[in-house]
């Protein structure tokens, strides 16, 4: 018996060896890549290697609202803001039951009309539509019957008018640049079908005509540490993956897409919790099936700021969906992995994302489990455990920090003092205490998820820091 | 060999530490970058206002040693933040503008040396070529050979710049050999940027335009998409030229939808006839043409056209209901639409046409929700009931009969 747990953990230790350093390569690949790439992004703006001119192409902004009353007209009023010369607003109420519609009725003087809709993509019917123009926008508001947020969002593409559409979240605002600086992948490269936005937390920002006129760690140690965490997630993974084409995420909360690919692959999904991530590899899935040309990309200069749960019942509702999300597309399109005409998008980013993203809460309570046995037959050295997890924290917290402070400096944002050495001891803490309960969130995440498939996940709302300076803006 | 796993987690923890450290040394570097590039900045503005409002009392080398130090991409950047300096300045802006040409042969001498730098740097050496206006006309100019040769670059940026220098330095003939060169390299730059770019032309765009149909057949269809939509901003005067191109079968769609467009912008009566067909009759497939050239009607106001949206609007593909429906309400007036709407046995298309007019305010729903004119449209009551009038632009055969009863009709209300 004993040599049977002998070599069973023997193996265990040989999976862990391979599990730890292909993850440790990854990061740190990551990070290196990231930071590279923005520091010669840097360069390149000093250089003046960019487009100076104001090219556009016409864009539609889907804003999908689920009882969003307390952000939507903030959220709306930031979109009217932008310094882009085309593009449309439609916002989709998806039967909410608080004041989101008249909220955006009363605020926008719009009028109902009785408008034809192409149904290319499957939805719920819609139940009104009201209309007004903004500063000669078109600003469009559906009113539909409840069917999830990817059933949403496909009445928005049948709704829209513009060849590129916006996907964002009601609780989100954009930079004035924002809209310039997601289609720029499009000008320069018309092969591109999809592009993702960088997505920050809005908690600690003041946002003054839709310029970010201070930036501070929020106070909330749980959203202060999702701040560490996004940055680190979008410096990291998506700049890296972006080199080869083979990012499978671009957030719900800030993506351009081309309509008519996206109509093509099918439209979003209403029966996934992650329609955002099952969208995106849906469209490498059929461009490659297809022997289309095309390129999905990230620009890290896209900047859209989101609200992240103030608490953390709402951080664990909203990663359990994410969870079920990343489970949903990636089993859907298993095929995908290790194939050939996938290339490295069906190798590297697959197996990333099954092995260290999926994987990863049920594999790290098994090695917890393993180090109990490993203790009770006495093959444990403890003091080497104890120093090789120090070590493997530090490395964690100083890809952390990296990440952060690359963001920050290559970015020109001033931090306090204060804030530096919160971000220190926060990227600590985020490590051992909040990584460990998401990680039981994520592992308990699937138990049940086919009764509340189709639910938005409600989250509660608190209303943005924004401030216009123009006369008939409204204060937040 | 047996590797040990911590080992391994210290050498990527070292590579951290150094990749921290880096961090700060480049925070540390970069501010103290930038105050020195100030410092240097300033310093410079200083001896070059003074070389440029005093040249007797300068020392000679002052001139020679800015230009000599321009080897160096960090110097060319304290050159322009120098230029920005002095531009603000109004007692040297004049000066500056006499002052900034004698860079032009400092620059052609540093052109061999910039080919071999990064992309980057050759790209901001176009940039600054571009910023000093130092481009010249000749066909032998040595900074003008330079960003044609740079216009076949790989880098989208540093191809902009580039052309943005021959943009701004007026030849035709650099602009029609930078396009050549960038095909023969089968570079497709973006559409968007080639139209906007050539509209920033310093010469005679009408020239230009001229100069680029005649070499039309070298270009391969992206270009001369681009090209026919710079002409269309730039010039009517290519009717005839571009009326061929709309009857060809075997020309590239996307042309032939750009040659629409410019027919929508520059009406020309045969090119009306074949509008009007298109949108008549098409095949399945083809419904981009027919919906273009709906759109393209709206220029086209005569009774046949009319006749061609109404068929439009009642067509089974959205867009063609869409754009047809919109060039009617260009065309014809509230009340034409209100019939149109009430006659069109079509549903699809008479929803269209009801969103449309209601949308544009030209009708509104009364209490009762029937619709009807907009009261800010009812300027006149009708002289005949708007079903004769509707009858009379539905029957009438030819359009030197419906003319009279458009007019008719606009004067009805």
């Amino acid at each position: 018996m004993i040599e049977f747990v002998k070599t069973f953990l023997f193996c265990v230790d040989v999976f862990f060896v391979l599990y730890l350093f292909g993850y440790s390569t990854f990061l740190f690949l990551s990070v290196i890549v990231g930071s590279v790439d923005l520091y010669q992004k840097r360069r390149d703006d000093e250089l003046k290697n960019n487009l100076k001119r104001k090219f556009f192409i016409p864009i539609s902004i889907l804003v999908p609202a689920h009882n969003e009353e307390t952000t939507i007209v903030d959220t709306v009023c930031t979109l009217l803001r932008q310094d882009y010369p085309l593009f449309e607003i439609v916002v989709i109420d998806d039967g909410s039951t608080d004041e989101t519609a008249q909220r955006m009725i009363d605020y926008f003087q719009m009028r109902k009309i009785e408008r034809p809709i192409r149904r290319q993509l499957r939805c719920k019917p819609e139940t009104a539509i009201y209309e007004a123009k903004s500063n000669k926008i078109q600003l469009t508001l559906i009113l539909k019957e409840n069917g999830g947020k990817g059933d949403t969002l496909n009445m928005g593409i049948n709704v829209s008018r513009f060849p590129y559409f916006i996907c964002m979240d009601a609780d989100s605002m954009l930079q004035k640049d924002s809209l310039f600086e997601i289609a720029k992948p499009v000008l320069e490269n018309d092969k591109v079908v999809a592009c993702g936005g960088q997505v920050r937390i809005s908690n600690g920002i003041e946002m003054v005509d839709g310029e970010v006129t201070k930036y501070t760690l929020p106070k909330r140690i749980i959203v202060a540490m999702q701040v560490l965490e996004y940055d680190r997630s979008f410096l990291a993974s998506r700049i890296f993956m972006d080199h080869f084409n083979g990012n499978l995420i671009i957030s719900g909360a800030f993506g351009l897409f081309q309509k008519k690919m996206v109509i093509l692959a099918g439209g979003y999904d209403p029966s996934t919790m992650g329609e955002d991530m099952e969208l995106v590899v849906k469209l490498h899935v059929f461009c490659r099936a297809n022997h289309l040309d095309y390129s999905i990309r990230y620009a890290p200069d896209a900047i859209c700021w989101t609200q992240g749960p103030g608490n953390l019942l709402d951080l664990m509702k909203q990663r359990r969906r994410w969870h079920i999300g990343l489970f949903e597309s990636l089993t859907r399109y298993r095929y995908a992995i290790g194939k050939k005409e996938y290339g490295l998008m069906g190798t590297i980013s697959f197996l990333y994302f099954w092995l260290y993203e999926l994987m990863s809460p049920y594999i790290e309570v098994f090695g917890l489990f393993t180090i109990v046995l490993s203790y009770f037959v006495n093959l444990i050295n403890v003091p080497f455990m104890l120093l090789f997890f120090a070590v493997y924290a530090g490395f964690g917290c100083l890809l952390t920090v990296i990440a952060f402070f690359t963001q920050i400096h290559t970015r020109h944002i001033r931090l306090t003092f204060l804030d530096v050495v919160r971000t220190i001891l926060l990227s600590g803490f985020e490590l051992v205490g909040l990584r460990f309960i998401l990680m039981l969130v994520r592992m308990n995440a699937l138990i049940g998820y086919r009764r509340k498939k189709n639910v938005w996940g409600d989250l509660k709302r608190y209303t943005h820091n924004r401030r216009e300076t123009q006369e008939g803006g409204s204060e937040g | 060999m047996v590797i040990r796993i911590d080992y391994l987690i210290y050498v990527y923890m070292t590579l951290c530490l150094c990749m921290l450290a880096y961090n700060l040394f480049y925070l540390g570097k970069n501010k103290w970058m930038q105050r020195r590039t100030e410092k240097q900045i300033q310093n410079q503005a200083r001896r070059l206002q003074r070389l440029l409002l005093f040249p007797e009392k300068t020392a000679a080398n002052v001139d020679e040693k800015i230009k000599k130090d321009l080897k160096n991409t960090h110097h060319l950047v304290v050159l322009e933040g120098t230029v920005d300096v002095l531009e603000q300045n109004p007692l040297t802006v004049k000066l500056l503008q006499a002052w900034l040409p004698t860079l032009k042969p400092v620059f052609a001498e540093l052109i061999d040396g910039t080919m071999k730098k990064s992309v980057m740097e050759r790209s901001y050496f176009a940039y600054l070529v571009t910023r000093f206006r130092l481009c010249g006309q000749s066909r032998n100019d040595p900074i003008a050979t330079a960003m044609i040769q740079l216009t076949a670059q790989a880098s989208i940026y540093c191809r902009e710049n580039a052309l943005g220098a021959l943009y701004q330095c007026g030849s035709i003939d650099h602009i029609v050999k930078a396009y050549r060169v960038m095909g023969r390299h089968e570079i497709e730059h973006s559409r968007k940027l080639v139209t906007d770019g050539l509209l920033e032309f310093h010469g005679d765009r009408e020239q230009l335009a001229q100069a680029l149909w005649q070499n039309w057949d070298e270009f391969t269809p992206h270009y001369q998409v681009a090209f026919i939509d710079f002409i269309r901003m730039v010039s009517g005067n290519f009717r005839e030229t571009l009326f061929p191109l709309l009857s060809q079968t075997e020309l590239d769609r996307e042309v032939t939808f750009a040659v629409m467009r410019y027919f929508r912008k520059y009406p020309y009566r045969p090119a009306g006839t074949v509008l009007r067909q298109t949108v008549i009759d098409w095949e399945k497939q083809d419904w981009e043409y027919a919906a273009i050239a709906a759109a393209s009607l709206e220029s086209y106001p005569e009774m046949e056209t009319v006749k061609a949206l109404l068929v439009g609007v009642q067509s089974d593909n959205w867009y063609v209901r869409d754009n047809a429906s919109d060039s009617l309400l260009q065309l014809t007036k509230p009340l034409a639409i209100l019939e149109m709407i009430r006659q069109l046995k079509d549903s699809y298309g008479r929803d269209m046409l009801r969103y449309k007019a209601l949308s544009a305010g030209l009708l509104q729903l009364d209490e009762k929700g029937e619709l009807r004119v907009a009261e800010n449209r009812m300027a006149k009551s009708p002289r005949g009931s708007s079903n004769e009038i509707l009858s009379a632009v539905i029957e009438a055969d030819s359009s030197e009969e419906a003319l009279p009863a458009l007019q008719k009709w606009g004067n009805a209300e």
